[in-house]
């Protein structure tokens, strides 16, 4: 058959390529967050959101979706301390904010539920 | 045998083999496959983690909400319930899960499949330049060695580690311009190969790359016609064949274009400063600055001096004048005039931003000049004896160029911080949450939506959506009765409903025209799903079934049954040819005329306390300025109210602007507030009221452009100025032609001086 090298060169680099795709192991995602660090990681992030939506909004005066976007980035930056720190799943912080905010756990302050509509600046 | 002698002997055998290497497919494609991969060794080596970078986000979450409506709901992916309180998933323009690679993501899922699209990309661009640099005249030899300087170029790998893996379907764009070069030249398969690569762009979210595809056509085109100007049969049958491509390229895509032209028409895309790029940081971005090169969109500056031998040939005149024509285009407004400014004036150039990205057309004209000069050198070598060594030299520096290729892209991909991919968690009722854009690709595992969103367009996002319900569908009325979900997909949701009296059923989700429901009516209410219903015990089946979906995708079915008759019957007369590739687009134009579908209320731009933006005159308690501007914009007037909240005094600052005539698209406000000390606050805004541009807006009304809580720090005396500029055109000032009552400087208006408490 013509052209049998090349063509299996090209069979062994595309297995090698999914091979390797399909089985890397990528960071691991950290143990699972228990109940209480869930309550706890809810109350920490509610009772900071005030604040961070002040810094939000000195940051972003008089844009309404860049303020809440800038409070999101400091939300996220708490949350990924905390799952590092604890060495929890970071899935599961984002779910015990959700979780917190829907069955009304007890926290300093309430969180604000909504989200202005996204209006993106000029240039990032 | 001498060692130099030797050497050298071996050296030309190496060359006589390379030469034969890149004349035979196979062992070309062999080369480029390992390349390829070798290219992306660090992306596969880490295949499925997460890349630690915002927009990573929001690609992943587009890609995998549409994997799990196949695998998951067994659906097409038609709406994307995860994002922004649901979007519109083909209208998604950077959504890339409807080009055939989307079979990796059903297959090794979103994160694992990324770098095996990217190198399936990589070799398909290597052989897509290789073939459009051996159509320019190049040798394969030539060829062979300028392909990676277009394939494996800076931007590809940069695109890469940012997540950015829709910007990979540049690497088609070779393909693209080798088919439209074929179909000018008369071969009907060249249409169909352009057709096909540029629809496959826009399929894979080619919000740059489609358009691009254009200007190089435009290229290949004009070449045609200097060459064709004295064939004048010649030159219609190319046109024809150009039109042939268009049109098999706008019906392949028509599942994109027609949502994606829906959801831009409903919600612009504002964005694009004024970037003007200086020649010197060209250079850098191309060429490196020091070893080892470094470089947003690397070339490599190796193959220079084969890219100037090249740039003396004759053949290279068209490479070599688009080649200027886009390091033109990319410095954006830094050139002058700039060609930058005039396309931006064109749509769909007018939404375009970063003008460095014309870089990566640059880069394909370098391959193919380099590849001319290449060629240039292995015919001086065959000529004069002495010269064969610097070819041998020549091969090894267009390899060294190569490796340098590498090595960037290597370096983006080492320099990637990753972070654990998603895991998903027992299967739950959906529900929308707050969320997080900068965590987004999370929500999908949780079955939860994020309204905390971004994209790079005004997404039609309702504000009432919520992210503390306790259920997704309720009522209106509370006491008109009660609501239980019975079943949840992206595309269906079936709720039972039992109501005593006439009542509005709501859904957390936003409003889109494609909703449809079993019974009662679908309406917006304040951007929210929502169905009228009757009194009485029903179950409400609410179905996702845009009319652009079926339209569109229709089309692209058609399209593709087309360029299979047309690839295989090359026989058939132009006419037939013409007609073969328009017919499916009846079937979109079928659609619109036989399926109705309610159109968008007209949007009411507000402002916070929820009056209309537009109103008869400023409010009374308004101070009045009347200055007028060029282009008929007067700031009519201006209040401004300090606010004392617990955690600092903050303004509400409103400026009232009235226009003589419709606004000229671009134009934005800016608004300086410079302290006594400290640092100068700016408050520029495009949207008046942050909600909408001045083109979008009436004239002859009061223009409230209201912006609420701007905090400022206590003690300070704040001076503030405000005015228009040319935000999305050249960054200039609007002149003041009367300054009415207030002071003016520069071309900024004192609108107040107010200190804080």
């Amino acid at each position: 058959m013509r052209d049998r090298v090349p063509k299996a060169i090209v069979a062994v680099v595309a297995v090698v390529a999914v091979v390797r795709a399909a089985t890397a192991s990528g960071p691991a995602p950290g143990h699972p967050l228990s109940d209480e660090q869930a309550h706890a990681v809810y109350r920490d992030l509610a009772s900071r959101e005030r604040g961070m939506r002040r810094e939000a909004a000195v940051a972003f005066p008089g844009d309404l979706w860049s303020q809440d976007d800038d409070f999101h980035r400091r939300e996220n930056d708490t949350a990924r301390d905390f799952a590092s720190h604890k060495e929890v799943r970071l899935d599961d912080v984002v779910r015990a904010v959700d979780d917190g905010m829907k069955q009304r756990w007890p926290a300093p302050s309430r969180p604000v539920a909504t989200v202005p509509p996204c209006r993106p600046r000029l240039s990032y | 045998m001498p060692a130099e002698a030797l050497v050298l002997r071996t050296w030309r055998k190496i060359v006589f083999l390379a030469r034969a290497l890149a004349a035979r497919t196979w062992w070309r494609l062999a080369a480029f496959a390992t390349l390829a991969v070798v290219a992306q060794l660090f992306w596969l080596w880490h295949a499925g983690a997460m890349v630690d970078y915002r927009d990573a986000q929001y690609f992943t979450l587009f890609e995998d909400a549409a994997r799990r409506s196949v695998v998951d709901h067994h659906q097409l992916p038609l709406w994307n319930p995860y994002y922004c309180g649901g979007i519109y998933a083909l209208g998604t323009p950077s959504a890339r899960f409807a080009a055939p690679t989307f079979l990796f993501t059903l297959v090794f899922g979103v994160l694992r499949s990324s770098p095996l699209v990217a190198a399936f990309l990589y070799f398909a661009g290597l052989e897509g330049t290789y073939r459009y640099v051996r159509a320019h005249g190049a040798g394969a030899l030539g060829a062979l060695l300028a392909a990676p300087i277009f394939a494996l170029s800076g931007f590809f790998p940069r695109s890469g580690s940012f997540e950015w893996v829709n910007f990979l379907g540049f690497e088609l764009l070779p393909w693209a311009a080798l088919g439209l070069r074929r179909a000018f030249a008369g071969e009907v398969r060249g249409a169909v190969l352009a057709g096909g690569a540029t629809a496959w762009m826009t399929c894979f979210g080619g919000t740059y790359a489609a358009p691009f595809t254009l200007l190089v056509g435009l290229w290949e085109l004009f070449e045609a016609a200097v060459a064709l100007r004295r064939d004048r049969r010649k030159l219609a049958r190319a046109f024809a064949l150009g039109a042939v491509a268009a049109l098999v390229g706008v019906g392949l895509a028509a599942v994109r274009l027609w949502p994606i032209a829906e959801t831009l028409a409903a919600s612009p895309r504002v964005v694009g400063a004024n970037d003007a790029i200086a020649p010197l940081a060209i250079a850098e971005m191309l060429f490196g600055k020091r070893i080892p090169f470094r470089g947003d969109f690397l070339v490599g500056v190796l193959v220079l001096p084969f890219a100037l031998l090249g740039a003396t040939w004759r053949k290279s005149l068209f490479p070599v004048a688009s080649a200027c024509f886009f390091l033109w285009l990319a410095s954006g407004y830094g050139a002058h005039p700039s060609g930058y400014a005039m396309l931006r004036t064109i749509p769909p150039y007018t939404m375009l931003r970063n003008p460095e990205r014309f870089l990566v057309p640059f880069a394909l004209s370098y391959a193919v000049v380099a590849g001319i000069g290449f060629g240039k050198l292995e015919a001086l070598a065959r000529r004069r004896k002495w010269s064969r060594e610097v070819v041998v030299a020549a091969m090894t520096l267009m390899c060294i160029d190569a490796g340098v290729l590498v090595d960037n892209g290597w370096a983006w991909q080492r320099g990637r911080t990753l972070m654990a991919a998603p895991v998903p968690s027992p299967p739950r009722e959906f529900a929308n949450a707050r969320g997080d854009r900068w965590l987004a690709a999370y929500y999908p595992g949780i079955t939860r939506g994020t309204l905390s969103c971004f994209d790079d367009y005004q997404v039609p996002q309702s504000s009432a959506l919520r992210g503390d319900l306790p259920h997704e569908e309720y009522l209106a009325d509370e006491s008109a009765g009660k609501v239980e979900r019975r079943a949840w997909s992206p595309n269906e949701i079936t709720v039972h409903v039992e109501t005593t009296k006439p009542a509005r059923l709501l859904v957390n989700q936003n409003w889109h025209p494609g909703w449809r429901a079993s019974e009662g009516t679908v309406v917006s209410d304040e951007g929210r799903l929502a169905v009228d219903l009757p009194e009485g015990t029903r179950d409400v089946v609410l179905r996702f079934r845009p009319r652009s979906a079926l339209g569109g995708g229709l089309g692209s079915l058609l399209a593709l049954a087309a360029c299979v008759v047309l690839w295989r019957k090359r026989g058939l007369a132009l006419s037939a040819q013409l007609g073969l590739a328009a017919a499916p687009l009846a079937a979109p134009l079928l659609v619109l005329a036989l399926v109705h579908e309610p159109s968008r209320p007209k949007t009411i731009y507000t402002i916070p306390n929820g009056e209309p933006v537009a109103q008869a005159q400023p409010p009374a308690d308004a101070q009045t300025l009347g200055v007028k501007f060029e282009e008929g914009v007067t700031l009519e007037a201006t209040r401004i109210t300090l606010d004392r909240k617990p955690d600092g005094p903050t303004l509400d600052f409103e400026l009232d602007w009235r226009l003589d005539g419709p606004a000229p698209p671009g134009l934005g406000v800016f608004v300086h507030m410079e302290p006594d000390k400290g640092d100068s606050v700016n408050v520029d805004h495009v949207g008046i009221a942050t909600v909408a541009p001045l083109e979008a807006l009436p004239a002859n009304m009061t223009l409230r452009d209201v912006l609420p809580g701007i905090a400022i720090e206590s003690g300070k005396t704040y001076k503030i100025y405000a005015g228009v500029w040319r935000a999305r055109r050249g960054g200039d000032r609007l002149r003041v032609l009367d300054k009415g009552s207030a002071t003016v400087d520069q071309d900024r208006v004192l609108v107040a001086t107010i200190h804080a408490p």
